[in-house]
Parts: structure tokens; sequence; C-alpha cells
């Protein structure tokens, strides 16, 4: 029997690839109806700004292991009463290294960090913008030297 | 808005499941209008002197719910508890201010704290001054006796 190809249609599926934590345990196995904490939508789905899923409203995963839209978390974190904390956790959130899914957002966050930084260092002293800038910069350097010190640090910062 | 519209879903099959969680405290709950304005009915936790009887709350949502917490009240003058003001309906609550609020709660998490908040009342943040001496001063006959005044006449 001979066959002839007329016309070919690909239909493809795809689902965020979230890590699992296997070591810990502490990530459960990705259900299909995980939704986003923030905007109650799919992780698969846009949030609720966006209009087409996939990289252009990406998921994160947080240090903590709680995943949101990008544009969700950013809204909440560029809030002053968020303190810089996941919602679910009361964490400090900050996205975890080394993930293909997270890296490239970590400029986007190191920036509004950097911001919240330099409005609470203007909070506190009446320095001039440049001086309370510089010293935040600085302070962001000495985060990256120490990664356990940047908890610390931070932890003190948002201290009710 | 459509983070209201899926919680709208959410509620719907939870209250109709009959989830044991939620209807202890949750008679129903229901957009007025369109999905920032919401209604639902508490009923009074067993044990205290509310049981018995069902209490109306008003929930708005902000324009920029959930990064801020819905403003919820009971309906005014209806509601004697320490926590509540008696004349608004304001209620005392940490997580429905800015400061305590997290967007990972929604509309079923404040009406079941606030259910929760009926059974155990917290005298030393009062917006009820009178209810909340009688209850500093453990006096539980007269706690039950102004309560049941209120809501009984």
């Amino acid at each position: 029997m001979k066959v002839d190809v007329e016309e070919v249609h690909s239909v493809f599926a795809w689902t965020w690839h979230i890590p699992k934590d296997n070591k810990d345990g502490s990530l459960q196995a990705d259900d299909d109806d995980d939704v986003c904490g923030i905007c109650r939508a799919s992780y698969n789905a846009t949030c609720p700004s966006c209009k087409y899923p996939g990289d252009e409203c990406s998921l994160v995963v947080g240090e903590c292991n709680h995943n949101f839209h990008v544009h969700c978390i950013y809204r909440w974190l560029d809030t002053t009463t968020s303190k810089g904390l996941c919602p679910m956790c009361r964490q400090l959130f900050q996205l975890k290294r080394g993930l293909a899914i997270n890296d490239s957002q970590l400029e986007k966050f190191r920036e509004l960090q950097l911001k919240k930084r330099t409005s609470v260092a203007g909070e506190f002293a009446d320095e001039d913008d440049e001086e309370a800038i510089a010293r935040a910069v600085a302070q962001q350097n000495q985060a990256e030297v120490d990664d356990q010190g940047d908890v610390i640090m931070d932890q003190g910062l948002v201290v009710r | 808005m459509s983070r209201a519209a899926k919680e709208y879903k959410a509620i719907i099959r939870v209250l109709q499941e009959g989830d044991e969680f939620y209807s202890q405290f949750i008679v129903c709950m229901e957009p007025k209008e369109d999905l920032t304005r919401w209604e639902a009915l508490v009923r009074g936790p067993s044990g205290t002197p509310y049981e018995g009887c069902e209490f109306r709350l008003h929930l708005l949502l902000p324009q920029e719910y959930p990064m801020s917490p819905p403003v919820v009240k009971f309906e005014p003058y209806a509601m004697p508890h320490a926590n509540v003001d008696f004349c608004t309906g304001e209620i005392c609550l940490d997580i429905l201010t800015k400061q305590y609020w997290s967007p990972a709660w929604d509309l079923l998490h404040v009406v079941q704290a606030i259910g929760q908040l009926l059974g155990d009342p917290v005298p030393s943040s009062p917006l009820n001054v009178d209810i909340a001496n009688i209850l500093k001063a453990n006096d539980t006959n007269s706690y039950y006796g102004l309560v049941h005044y209120y809501i009984k006449s």
C-alpha cells in the first residue's frame, strides 16, 4: 500500500520544568492543579496581566521552594508592606541559585532588592542620595561575597 | 481582578462540597453586583455566646487586591464583640492590616479567621471596651448576658 502524506499538523504541549528538591524532599511532586499562590492561576498559565503564557510570563522558584509567576511575586516584593518576604512562608524571598528557570530574572530581582535597600537606607539617614546608594551598593557587594551574611543582614533590615 | 474570579469559582466549589473546615463557620458567601463587593454569613461558633446566630459580613476588595487586604466589616449595630466596633462594624484583626496581610491568603481564609475570632476574642486590643473589660474580669455570666442582650433583641 502506498501512502501519500498530504499535510502534517504538528501539535505540542509544554509545561514549566519545576526542579524537584529530592535531597530533603521538601518539594512535593508537581500536581496538575498547582497554582501560583498570588494570582491563583496555574503555573503554566499566565499571570492576570499577561496574555500569552511562556517566556514572557515565566515562573520563578524561591530559595524556600515556593513558586510564583515572576510578575506576581515582583509586584508583591515591590510593595513596602511585603518587607521582601515570601507570601507563603514569610521567609526572605530570594531566587534559588543555579536554576535555569531563574537565571533570566536574577538581574531584575537584584535591581529590586537594591531599590528597596536604597529606600530603606534613605529612611534611616538624611544623607544625600548618592551616599545612600553607594552604601547600598557596598552592602550588595558584601552580600554577594558572603551568602550567609546576606541572609542575616536582610533580616536585620526587615525586622518589624 | 481575575484573581477574584478564580476565588469565586473556588468558593462555589468549596461551599457546595460542604468542606468541613470552612463550613464550620461560613454559611454562605457571594459577590454583590461585581466581584469587588461581597457578602458573607458567618455562623456563631458553638460553645460561645454567638452560638445559633448568623452574622453578616461586608467585604470590599481594593483595586490592588490581592497585594492589599480586603476591607471587611460586620453589619453596623449588629455585632457585640471585643474586637468589633459596634457602631461601624469595623474589625480589629491583624491579618486584615497591610502590615500582616499576605497575598497567599484569600477571602475564604479571611472569613474563616473572623469566624475563629468570634470564639477567641482578644480583649487586649479592643474596639468594644465594655465587652473587653467584662472579658478581662473573667465574668462569663455578664459576657453571655450582654452579648445575648444585643443579638437576641
